[in-house]
C-alpha cells in the first residue's frame, strides 16, 4: 500500500538528513557562524532575504552582513562577529531603502561544554512594523479626539447668564481644544457697526480690540459673509457665532505651530455654537431680568395695592401696600384664596358674597370689573375705604391665566368728599337764612305790603326777586348734588298720577313759556297706571327737564311731554324741537357741571347741576334717562319709572 | 286774629315775620331758642307754633318731642319752619308727621305771605277738629 511505503520513508532521518530537512523547511533564514566569525552554513531564504546570491561558507559574517549589506541597524551589531555573553540576543536592522525590517536572533551553539559559534535567525517582520505603526498613529488619533471630546465636553460644562464670566471660560477651553495661545471673542455691536473684542488671551498685537465692519480684517469677513476662514500667514482661524442663522460675532484663533484644517474649523464651530445659545439666552435672561426688576419696582413701590391670583384663585402675588392695606403680612397672604381674604376683610353692610364674587367672574368669564367701593377691614379692625378693580390676565392666546386687583385707599377721596359736602351744606345752611329773608322782604315789598311803588320800582324788585330766586335754587341744587355724592337721599315713594303731576309743573312753568313764545303740550292718555315716585323729587325732575327744553327751544316752536307703558316701567318723554346736543357731548350732559356750550346755553342759565341730579334721582327710583338728539333739530329726554303695584281695593 | 309762636333764632328772620304776621293783624310772641320756647309756653298758651329746627339751647325736634310729651301743649298744631334744604327735610320727614306736626316749611321756598296762608290752614284745619 502506497501509504505504508511512505511511511517508512518518514522514519526516523539520520543526522545528516535532519539538518537537510531543518535547512529547507526552516521558516526563517539562518545562517551559522563559527566561534572566529566566519560562515558556518545558511539556508536559501537567508540568501533571499538579503539577496546575497553570493554568500559563500567561510565569508566573514560581519562583513558581509554589516560592511556591504547596506542594513541600518539598531544598535552595534557585534553579535555577528562574536557573542559577547551566553545569552539570546535580538537586533532590528531596516534594509537600505528602508521598505523592509528585519529581526535577528543571535544564539550561541555549544555543547560538551566548549563554544562553538553562533545560531543567527533572521526574519522580515516589515508587515508587523507596518501593522504597529498603523495602530500607533490610530491610537494617537483616537487619543487626540478623547481629548477634544473631553475639551468639548468640558464647554457644554459652561452654563450661566454671565458673559463676563462665561467668555474667559470659553477662551481657555478654545485655547486647549485647539492648542492656539491667541484666541478672542468678538461681539458686534449695532449701533457702532463694529465688532468689539469682549475678552483675549492673545498678547498685545495679535487680535485687535475693535473691527469696523467695513474694514479689510479676517474678522470683519467672516462677520460679513457668515463663514468660517483659515488664513495661512500669520496662520490663524476664525468662525462666525450664530444663533438660528442670525451673526452675533466672531471667535478668532491663532498662534499655533501647525497650520489650521478643516478639522480645526468644524470644532471651532462646535465651540460657536454653544457659545451662541449660551449668548443668546445670558441676553435673554437680562433682558428678561430687568424687566422682572421693573415691574417688581412697580409691584413693590406702587401705593394701590396690587393682588395677582391664580386660575384657582390662590394668591400668587401681594405688594407691600396690599400688606399694608389688609394688615396680612405677605409670607400670610401667599396661596391663600383671595376669596377668603376678602371675605374675611368684608365689613357689616357689604356682603362677604358680593365682595369676593369677582374673583371667579374674572377667571371664569374673563371679565373687568372696574372700581366698586368697599369699606374693608384690616386684620387690627381698622377700618379703610377702598376701591377695588378687577382685571383677567390673558396669555398670548387670549386665555386666561390668572387675574389681578388694583386696591386703592379710597379714605382720603371719601375724607374730602365728607368735607366737601360737609362745606357745601354748612355754606348753604348760612346762604340760605339771607336768601330767605332777602325773599320774605322782597315779595311782602313787591305785594304792597308797606306802601305803594312806582313801575321802575316795582319792575325792579321784581328782577332783585327774581335774580335772588335763581341763587335760591343755585344753593338747593349744590346742596341736591353734594346729598346725591354721599348717597344721603332719602326718597318716599307712593303711587303717583304723573300726568296729573306733569300738567301742574307745565301749569306753573307756562308763564315762562308764554314769555318765549313756547307752546307746552302734554298727551293726553288714558288709564294711564300710577308711577311709585317721591312726589317733591319727581316734580323737580319733571320740572328740570321741561324747563330745560323750553331754554333750549326756539321761540315759536312747542315742547311735548308724552307717557307710554312699558314693560312694568312708564316712559316719559320730554321733547323739543329745539338746539338739540352734539353727538360728542351727550356723554357729558349727565354729568356734574357737564353743561354743553352752545349759543342759547349762555343765556339759559342754570347750574349745569340739573342733568346730573335728574339723572340720579330717577336712577335712585330704579329708573334710568336716555336722550336722542340731533343737533339742530331738537332733543327727546326720556326716562322711565316703575309703576306703582295696584294694591287691593279696600272694601 | 290769632296767637302765634315763633321759635326763631335769627333777628331779621324774626322781624320779617313780625311785621307779616302784625300786618295781618295777629299776636305774635316770639322765642329766641328751644329752652326760651319752652319757658314761654309755660305762661303762654298760642293758638299755633311756628317752630324753628335749628336753633341754639335745644333743637326743634326737641322743643317738639317736649310739646308733645305735655297735655296741655299736646293739641296746639305745629308748622316747621326750616333753612334746611330739601335732602335733609325729607330725611326728617317721617320724624315730623310722627310727631304730628301739621306742616313742615322750607323758609326759602316759601314767602311770607303763603306762611300766614299755611298757618291759617292749619288752624282752620285744627278747628275743624275741634
Amino acid at each position: 500500500m502506497p501509504d505504508s511505503t511512505e511511511a517508512k520513508q518518514l522514519g526516523r532521518p539520520s543526522a545528516l538528513g535532519l539538518e537537510q530537512i531543518l535547512k529547507e523547511n526552516i521558516g526563517e533564514g539562518f545562517m551559522i557562524i563559527d566561534p572566529g566569525g566566519r560562515v558556518v552554513e545558511f539556508n536559501q531564504l537567508w540568501q533571499d532575504l538579503f539577496g546575497l546570491e553570493h554568500l559563500a561558507v567561510g565569508d566573514s559574517a560581519h562583513q558581509v552582513m554589516v560592511e556591504e549589506s547596506g542594513l541600518i541597524f539598531d544598535r552595534n551589531p557585534r553579535a555577528f562577529s562574536e557573542l559577547t555573553s551566553n545569552a539570546n540576543v535580538l537586533l532590528y536592522a531596516d534594509t537600505g531603502d528602508g521598505s523592509h525590517h528585519i529581526q535577528f536572533s543571535f544564539d550561541p551553539i555549544s555543547y560538551a561544554g566548549k563554544h562553538r559559534g553562533i545560531f543567527c535567525t533572521a526574519r522580515d517582520i516589515t508587515p508587523m512594523i507596518e501593522k504597529t505603526v498603523e495602530v500607533n498613529v490610530m491610537a494617537s488619533k483616537a487619543q487626540r479626539h478623547m481629548r477634544e471630546l473631553a475639551e468639548l465636553s468640558d464647554l457644554s460644562a459652561v452654563v450661566g447668564f454671565a458673559l463676563d464670566q462665561i467668555y474667559p471660560a470659553y477662551l481657555s477651553k478654545i485655547k486647549l481644544l485647539l492648542e492656539s495661545p491667541q484666541v478672542s471673542i468678538y461681539i458686534y455691536q449695532p449701533a457702532e457697526q463694529t465688532l468689539v473684542r469682549q475678552a483675549t488671551l492673545a498678547s498685545a498685537g495679535h487680535h485687535p480690540l475693535r473691527v469696523k465692519l467695513s474694514s479689510s480684517d479676517p474678522i470683519a469677513k467672516v462677520f460679513a459673509r457668515s463663514e468660517a476662514l483659515i488664513t495661512k500667514a500669520p496662520p490663524g482661524i476664525q468662525v462666525p457665532v450664530i444663533y438660528h442663522s442670525k451673526v452675533l460675532g466672531v471667535i478668532a484663533v491663532s498662534g499655533r505651530a501647525l497650520p489650521y484644517g478643516l478639522h480645526d474649523t468644524r470644532l471651532l464651530k462646535l465651540a460657536a455654537t454653544r457659545l451662541a445659545v449660551l449668548i443668546e439666552n445670558a441676553n435673554l435672561y437680562n433682558d428678561i431680568n430687568s424687566r422682572r426688576e421693573r415691574w417688581e419696582a412697580v409691584f413693590t413701590f406702587a401705593d394701590e395695592g396690587i393682588v395677582i391670583f391664580d386660575l384657582l384663585g390662590r394668591i400668587v402675588g401681594f405688594n407691600p401696600a396690599t400688606s399694608k392695606l389688609l394688615g396680612l403680612s405677605v409670607a400670610e397672604a401667599m396661596g391663600q384664596p383671595f376669596e377668603r381674604v376678602l371675605k374675611s376683610a368684608a365689613t357689616e353692610g357689604f356682603s362677604s358674597q358680593q365682595i369676593a364674587l369677582p374673583v371667579r367672574q374674572v377667571l371664569s368669564e374673563g371679565e373687568t370689573i372696574t372700581k366698586s367701593e368697599h369699606l374693608l377691614m384690616a386684620k387690627s379692625g381698622d377700618t379703610v375705604w377702598t376701591e377695588i378693580s378687577f382685571s383677567p390676565i390673558f396669555d398670548s392666546g387670549g386665555r386666561v391665566t390668572s387675574g389681578i386687583a388694583i386696591i386703592r385707599n379710597a379714605q382720603k377721596d371719601r375724607e374730602i368728599e365728607e368735607i366737601k359736602s360737609d362745606f357745601i351744606s354748612i355754606v348753604s345752611h348760612e346762604l340760605r337764612t339771607p336768601l330767605s329773608a332777602i325773599k320774605g322782604f322782597l315779595s311782602m315789598l313787591i305785594k304792597k305790603d308797606f306802601g305803594d311803588l312806582n313801575d321802575k320800582q316795582f319792575h325792579f324788585l321784581n328782577r332783585v326777586y327774581q335774580s335772588n330766586q335763581r341763587m335760591i335754587d343755585l344753593v338747593e341744587d349744590l346742596l341736591d348734588a353734594s346729598y346725591i355724592e354721599s348717597g344721603k337721599i332719602v326718597l318716599n315713594p307712593r303711587p303717583i298720577a304723573i300726568e296729573q303731576l306733569t300738567r301742574e309743573v307745565v301749569g306753573e312753568l307756562g308763564s315762562k313759556g308764554i314769555e318765549q313764545q313756547i307752546m307746552i303740550k302734554v298727551t293726553r292718555r288714558h288709564r294711564l297706571p300710577l308711577v311709585l315716585a317721591d312726589d317733591n323729587r319727581l316734580r323737580q325732575v319733571l320740572v328740570n327737564l321741561i324747563d330745560n327744553a323750553i331754554k333750549y327751544s326756539m321761540p315759536g316752536s312747542e315742547v311735548t311731554v308724552d307717557f307710554k307703558v312699558q314693560g312694568d316701567e312708564l316712559v316719559t318723554s320730554i321733547s323739543d324741537s329745539g338746539v338739540g346736543v352734539p353727538p360728542a357731548q351727550i356723554d357729558k350732559l349727565f354729568q356734574k357741571f357737564g353743561r354743553v356750550y352752545n349759543p342759547l346755553s349762555v343765556k339759559a342759565g342754570g347750574t349745569g347741576l340739573g342733568l346730573f341730579i335728574v339723572k340720579n334721582l330717577v336712577e335712585s327710583h330704579g329708573g334710568r334717562i336716555w336722550v336722542t338728539t340731533r343737533e339742530g333739530r331738537g332733543s327727546k329726554f326720556s326716562f322711565s319709572l316703575p309703576i306703582a303695584k295696584q294694591l287691593p281695593l279696600l272694601s | 286774629m290769632a296767637k302765634i309762636m315763633l321759635a326763631e333764632d335769627d333777628a331779621i328772620l324774626v322781624e320779617m315775620y313780625q311785621a307779616k304776621f302784625e300786618l295781618e293783624g295777629h299776636e305774635i310772641l316770639v322765642a329766641t331758642n328751644g329752652e326760651e320756647c319752652l319757658a314761654l309756653l309755660k305762661e303762654y298758651l298760642p293758638d299755633l307754633i311756628l317752630l324753628d329746627i335749628l336753633m341754639p339751647k335745644l333743637n326743634g325736634f326737641h322743643v317738639l318731642k317736649e310739646i308733645k310729651k305735655q297735655p296741655n301743649l299736646r293739641n296746639i298744631p305745629v308748622i316747621l319752619l326750616t333753612n334746611l334744604g330739601e335732602a335733609e327735610v325729607d330725611m326728617n320727614r317721617e320724624l315730623a308727621s310722627a310727631l304730628g306736626v301739621s306742616d313742615y316749611l322750607i323758609k326759602s321756598h316759601h314767602t311770607p305771605d303763603e306762611v300766614v296762608e299755611k298757618v291759617m290752614r292749619a288752624l282752620a284745619g285744627a278747628s275743624g277738629h275741634l
